[in-house]
């Protein structure tokens, strides 16, 4: 708890309390020196008359009285030497008419219509000159009273005018204008306390705003004069007084959360008990009742205070302190007011208990002030914990997730470095193994250890026999331009950038199509237009190289063949077909002079290793390979089906029709393209143009 | 008898070349320079009429002996080789460099000596050699470069509609469009060439002679080295002259 809050409070209090009392100082004002203030008085009441002190207050001194009694009073000669003269009334009740020297001065009706209820509105009356004696002037004052409406009369002041002038102001101030501030104030602070309890679902703005429209209600319903009070009206004017108490108390318990079930049914229980107490005393015009009320109701506010004291020593709580501190001033303000009123019948006293809801209203806007900072500010600690908790939650996250990509990352690196090692492996490493393989074989042919034949200085090696050695030489070119190839290939897998497939078959072309031209192989090269655009990815496309050239290396190996054709076509659901096809079975039936063969002999049917290889990295694509003996020769055929190998299964517009033959089955010999007719495997080889 | 120069600092790969060269008959090597200093003090004396150049030398790169050669006034106002450089697999990009440089086009290291020759009398004649790589690059770069607006189409197989060669480096005052932009016989080649097809190919696709389609190379690599010139020219003057 922080030193604070006592501090305001203590403030608070003390400049209400500053307050209240230059407001009582102004009323208990010294009297003018030559203004006199009337003491007694002769009543006359059926037809005798008795002497009487004033003030008399009727539930005092006759509280089973109702109807009219005169009061005479004797106007000393030394109050009326300065004239203009007047009468200072401060109260009457419950109306009054008065006669100065048997001149009706004022009729009860005037004073009735004039300004409200008489009894909580003092009178100034000019005292006319001409009604005046030189001395012995008699004043006569008719009162009408109604039990229950406190009938009485006050002290009456005679004197000069403009010294009774000022006494009258203060107590019109103190007694109108505070009634109609008090009321005010309370009806807009109940209307707010009521919505506030409305919108905020809280019983404790309820209780108070309740309280609050309560005194508002008790203090102009007194302030208005209504005419003659009905019994239902008097009996809750007087039960307000208990149940404001009790819902001030109740307000002030939730407010500090001490209001028990227990507590709640017990000050409901006084609520009805003290309707009963007022019931009574109009019912059996007993003021006992009335007094029994009071101090039931000082008695609910000695033992708030006690909670409250003992809450705010046990919770250290200001709220309690301040309004332990509300209901002390409220206890005392009307156990004096209990005690001018009820034991001096002091009957023309302020009474002070109507300003006490001014303290509980400061007191209330003060806690509500309290709380609302305090909920703000805890709602701000509540936002920006959220705020901190959302950061650390996010940044865990993002660091959650790059630590994924970073391991992602690092897995495709991995395996991307896995694929390229075992291409590396399985391509290059293979022929390299063979050239080292055909080194040592020129080597041991040529009978002289392995030393560049051809290294720098110019001269020429010694002359070995070139006949023997022009095969195994030519082999070992064609291993390592392979292997050049084979490096192309991996280096081109690289690539991200998804690339025509067709693209990449031409470059492999350009790469083999000097070893093809050397072996006496010519390649025709037919891409159909609707297949040119096929794109695949750079792992996939390195697949397909890979077939196709194993294929082209078995055509110059094993086929004897003069002619290769290569075709790309696409088919009609968006997959592509591939085929190499070679012209060596005819080739070799017009080297041999003799008949196409019946059947295809062991001896051209390539398969093995080769075979398995591509068919495997077909089965990889998604794709079929087919490989097989056709009339003029051998055919390697490739399907991949739309969706295979990443290819699109759209089909794209101006796709030309599926082939009529099956598929699978290797194309027919004669190309499709009709002016490559004269490139078919039956007409004679063209010369190289060169 | 046609000059052929040499600059290529590998001895095996230089001696390969000069026996091949030296077997050619009509053919002969007049000189050999293993540095770019050597080969620029010695060009002006030699005059080759074909100058082989390797791309990485010890003291440069060879494109800068291209560029050099190509930006300086023919000597006398006839000289100017016909360039090839050597190439790699996998090196396209430099190689689209040395032509934008101003070579007239390549061949392949470790080929046999018969595709040299060939090569050689090739670009002797004004063609110049093609891959299906380097073509995929040059499609790009002049897509790239937002040639595409009016020079891709699809290639019309009308008459050859194709200009005739550009007569040499000197007519540059003020490249057109046309002169730095593929037509669509020209792109049409070049797709084909990407595509694998070998330049008897395009030319029996084409209607036209193999020969029409080297010189279609070539005037793709001259517009390439236009276009070069006009950019960095552009790039001086803060606005293309040509726009």
């Amino acid at each position: 708890m922080t030193p604070r809050p006592p501090d305001c409070v203590f403030r608070t209090l003390a400049s209400l309390l500053l307050a209240l009392l230059l407001v009582f100082a102004a009323a208990a004002a010294q009297p003018p020196p030559s203004a006199v203030e009337l003491r007694e008085a002769l009543l006359l009441e059926n037809g005798r008359e008795r002497p009487v002190m004033l003030p008399d207050s009727w539930e005092a001194s006759a509280p089973q009285r109702r109807g009219t009694v005169r009061y005479r009073l004797l106007l000393p000669d030394v109050a009326l030497r300065w004239p203009p003269s007047a009468l200072f009334v401060p109260r009457a009740g419950n109306a009054y008419g008065l006669a100065l020297n048997g001149q009706t001065l004022l009729s009860a009706g005037d004073v009735r219509r004039g300004e409200g209820e008489p009894s909580r509105s003092p009178l100034l009356l000019p005292l006319p000159a001409g009604a005046l004696h030189e001395s012995g002037n008699v004043l006569d004052i008719e009162l009408s009273g109604e039990p229950w409406r406190e009938p009485g009369l006050s002290t009456v002041w005679v004197g000069p005018m403009d010294e009774l002038q000022p006494l009258y102001a203060r107590l019109h101030d103190h007694q109108v204008r505070g009634a109609w501030l008090v009321a005010a104030s309370a009806t807009v602070m109940g209307a707010l306390a009521l919505l506030l309890a409305w919108r905020a679902r809280r019983f404790v703005y309820a209780c108070f705003g309740a309280a609050s429209l309560l005194w508002a209600w008790r203090m102009s319903g007194m302030q208005v004069d209504g005419g003659p009070w009905t019994p239902l009206g008097t009996v809750l004017l007087h039960a307000s007084y208990a149940w404001f108490a009790v819902l001030m108390a109740l307000y002030a318990l939730a407010a500090v959360g001490r209001d028990t079930p227990g507590v709640r049914a017990a000050l409901s229980a006084w609520a009805v008990v003290a309707l009963g107490l007022a019931g009574g005393m109009v019912a059996f015009e007993a003021p006992l009742a009335r007094t029994l009320l009071l101090i039931g109701t000082l008695l609910v506010a000695v033992w708030l205070l006690a909670v409250l004291l003992v809450t705010a020593w046990r919770q250290r709580s200001s709220a309690a302190l301040l309004l332990a501190l509300a209901t002390l001033v409220s206890g005392a303000v009307g156990a004096r007011d209990f005690w001018v009123f009820r034991v001096l019948h002091a009957y023309g006293a302020l009474t002070w208990s109507r300003y006490t809801i001014l303290l509980l209203l400061a007191v209330l806007a003060w806690l509500l002030v309290d709380e609302f900072a305090r909920s703000s500010a805890a709602l701000l600690a509540l936002n920006r914990d959220l705020l901190d908790r959302v950061a650390s939650k996010e940044a865990e996250l993002q660091r959650a997730f790059e630590a994924t990509r970073e391991r992602e990352r690092a897995q495709a690196v991995l395996s991307e470095r896995d694929r390229i090692l075992r291409e590396m492996h399985d391509g290059l490493g293979g022929r390299l193994v063979a050239a080292l393989a055909l080194t040592a074989q020129v080597t041991r042919q040529a009978g002289v250890p392995a030393v560049p034949a051809d290294a720098p200085g110019g001269t020429a090696a010694p002359p070995l026999d070139g006949a023997a050695l022009e095969e195994p030489l030519r082999e070992l070119k064609m291993t390592l331009d392979d292997c050049l190839v084979e490096l192309r290939l991996a280096l081109d897998s690289l690539e991200t950038e998804r690339r025509p497939l067709v693209e990449a078959l031409g470059e492999l072309r350009f790469r083999v199509e000097p070893t093809l031209r050397a072996a006496g192989v010519r390649l025709v090269w037919q891409v159909a237009d609707a297949a040119s655009e096929a794109e695949l990815p750079a792992s996939e496309t390195l697949h397909v190289l890979r077939i196709v050239r194993e294929a082209l290396t078995n055509v110059i190996k094993h086929a004897r063949a003069s002619v290769a054709w290569l075709r790309l076509e696409a088919r009609a659901d968006g997959g592509l077909v591939l085929a190499v096809v070679d012209n060596g079975l005819r080739q070799r039936a017009s080297e041999e002079q003799s008949p196409l063969p019946l059947f295809v002999p062991k001896t051209v049917v390539h398969g093995g290793r080769g075979l398995a290889n591509m068919e495997r990295r077909a089965r990889s694509l998604g794709g079929t390979l087919e490989s097989g003996p056709h009339p003029e020769g051998w055919a390697v055929t490739l399907t991949l089906p739309a969706g295979a190998a990443g290819l699109p299964v759209l089909v794209a517009p101006g796709v030309r029709p599926p082939p009529a033959e099956p598929e699978g089955v290797p194309l027919a010999g004669s190309p499709p393209h009709a002016r490559d007719d004269r490139l078919s495997p039956a007409a004679e080889r063209p010369a190289e143009a060169s | 008898m046609l000059k052929v120069y040499l600059v290529e600092d590998d001895p095996l790969v230089s001696k390969h070349v000069r026996d091949a060269l030296e077997e050619a008959p009509g053919i002969r090597c007049v000189g050999h320079a293993s540095r770019l200093d050597q080969a620029r003090s010695e060009l002006a004396q030699c005059r080759p009429d074909v100058l082989l150049s390797d791309l990485g030398l010890p003291d440069g790169d060879g494109t800068e002996l291209i560029g050099e050669l190509s930006h300086a006034p023919a000597i006398d106002g006839v000289w100017h080789p016909h360039i090839l450089v050597f190439s790699v697999f996998g090196d396209e990009a430099r190689v689209i460099q040395a032509i934008e440089a101003g070579a007239d086009g390549y061949f392949l290291k470790g080929c046999t000596a018969d595709e040299l020759i060939r090569a050689v009398e090739q670009a002797a004649r004004g063609e110049s050699p093609i891959s299906p790589a380097i073509a995929r690059h040059l499609l790009k770069r002049f897509r790239d470069d937002g040639y595409s607006d009016s020079g891709f189409r699809e290639p019309s197989f009308g008459p050859d509609t194709a200009p005739a060669p550009l007569t040499g480096p000197m007519d540059l005052e003020a490249p057109s469009r046309s002169d730095t932009e593929v037509n669509a016989r020209e792109h049409a080649v070049l797709r084909l060439v990407a595509q694998g097809y070998v330049s008897e190919e395009i030319a029996e696709r084409l209607l036209t002679t193999p020969r029409q389609v080297a010189t279609h190379v070539r005037n793709v690599y001259r517009k390439l080295q236009l276009g070069q010139r006009a950019r960095a020219a552009g790039q001086a003057n803060s606005r293309p002259n040509w726009a």
